[in-house]
């Protein structure tokens, strides 16, 4: 057994759990919170997922002594985020959303994908001109824009749910990114 | 030591990790967990005690020269790929892009991809076939003698990892050679369908309308990596680009000699394998520049 200690949507916790129990066990049987999926044992099914220092991870990956000190954010309390309310925003305008079933794990997928190209636009923000050179040079290789078709469809491949078809999935996240850049969404 | 217990130990230091090894050699190494996660038995296991890697400085560290990289064993995909963007090949870098999805690349890490006991996904095939050597120490002993071992040699013939217990991964080198024509082709999904599965590696020179040095892997997640010589021998000096009916054949024969040797392969995958050399094969084009400098 492992004393643990982290942050739960805000809140500091201190639990006695064995060490390798994984972090979708311990919120459902633990910490009573049902609202994720944990039935398919690290099978990769994508409905398990959760925030963990902002990341999005899968919960079942997670093994408790890996959550000492660090902020666990589950979908209910990332619904209260500018985040979320930036892909809800662009889930109303186009009148297009997943389905209950993989509601949580969608959004936070596409999470994962705006967060990711939020970074790039960093990277390159920061560096001398030596760098910028080389950046360049691989953006003429790997080409402009993170967010592509072929980005998507690798990326929803971990949500099994066919609710949504690719370009739907596309025009979303493109949209997104740019409500982000335009309201300064940090 | 970082943290320990009776069940768990997280050393800080290599030093710590080897002197805790040479009083319980009998222990399960976690780096990113995406295997050890998946398995029920590993988890349920209450004699194994488990060591986390993953604060080691020398297991985490990536150096380069002009002719390889070194890369530690507890790199995670993401990160190798982010490093590694301008500096490796096309076909190393597909084949890091298509493992899994960012979020799980995010947990899955290079020794990991390599050490999995029974069960192969596409990184240790294109590694195996870009002649990658890995360093391997063993931690029983009291003196360490680190040895480097082509990655093929890792696995026997059906495709399970033969490391010993104690013997752990230290760093796979990987050289920065770049060849004219590099594919790297999958059909189905290593984790959620590894049964029905075929992934394949492929990499040639192509000087004028001659193809050489041909190298191929193939990779069956629960039958293990197979290096095709019989392709090597067939395409070296074809003539491109090659016809329908040789492309039929090659497919064939190499199909053949892989259900020959190794066991357990599925008639949908055989068929997979077949069409995705075929596809391979018919993607090769003579070098259009070399022919036009020359006329």
């Amino acid at each position: 057994m492992i004393k643990l200690s982290f942050t739960l949507n805000k809140t500091r916790l201190e639990l006695l759990v064995d060490e390798m129990k994984p972090l979708s066990q311990i919120l459902y049987e633990d910490l009573q919170i049902d609202s994720i999926e944990r039935n398919c044992n690290g099978n990769v099914c994508g409905n398990c997922m959760i925030l963990i220092d902002k990341e999005p991870t899968l919960a079942c990956l997670v093994p408790a002594f890996r959550l000492q000190g660090t902020t666990v954010t589950t979908f209910d309390a990332f619904m209260q985020t500018a985040h979320y309310r930036n892909i809800k925003r662009i889930y109303d305008q186009l009148n297009i959303e997943p389905c209950p079933n993989c509601y949580q794990a969608k959004t936070l997928i596409f999470e994962s994908i705006l967060l990711k190209a939020k970074t790039k636009v960093q990277q390159t923000g920061d560096l001398d001109d030596f760098s910028k050179k080389f950046l360049n040079k691989g953006k003429q290789r790997f080409g402009e824009t993170e967010i592509t078709a072929e980005t998507i469809d690798r990326e929803f491949q971990l949500s099994s749910c066919n609710c949504m078809n690719s370009q739907e999935l596309l025009e979303i996240a493109l949209k997104a990114e740019e409500d982000r850049t335009k309201r300064r969404v940090l | 030591m970082f943290y320990s217990n009776s069940k768990l130990i997280i050393p800080e230091t290599f030093n710590e990790l080897h002197s805790y090894m040479l009083k319980k050699p009998n222990c399960m190494f976690f780096a990113g967990g995406t295997y050890i996660m998946n398995n029920k038995t590993y988890l349920k296991d209450e004699e194994q005690s488990i060591v986390d890697i993953t604060h080691i400085r020398e297991f985490s560290e990536i150096t380069r020269n002009i002719r390889y990289v070194d890369v530690g064993s507890t790199v995670t995909a993401n990160k190798l790929l982010e490093i590694g963007k301008l500096a490796f090949n096309d076909l190393l870098l597909d084949t890091l892009h298509n493992t899994s999805t960012h979020i799980v690349r995010n947990l899955i890490t290079v020794g990991g991809a390599v050490c999995t006991p029974k069960i192969r996904y596409s990184l240790p095939g294109t590694l195996a076939m870009m002649n990658t050597v890995v360093e391997v120490v063993d931690l029983t002993q009291t003196k360490l003698m680190p040895k480097l071992i082509p990655i093929d040699k890792l696995y026997n013939s059906k495709g399970e990892l033969m490391l010993e217990r104690g013997v752990l991964l230290k760093k796979i080198r990987i050289s920065l050679e770049n060849y004219d024509f590099e594919k790297f082709s999958y059909v189905g999904d290593p984790i959620r369908t590894p049964e029905s599965t075929v992934i394949i590696s492929f990499r040639a020179n192509i000087e004028q309308t001659v193809l050489n040095k041909v190298n191929m892997s193939i990779t069956f997640p629960t039958c293990g990596l197979y290096l095709s010589e019989t392709m090597a021998l067939e395409l070296n000096g074809a003539q491109l680009p090659i016809s329908i009916s040789r492309v039929k054949a090659i497919s064939e024969k190499i199909t053949e000699g892989v259900t020959q040797e190794m066991d357990g392969i599925s008639p949908i995958q055989k068929e997979r394998c077949k069409r995705l050399i075929q596809s391979i094969l018919f993607e090769i084009e003579p070098d259009q520049h070399s022919i036009e400098a020359t006329e």
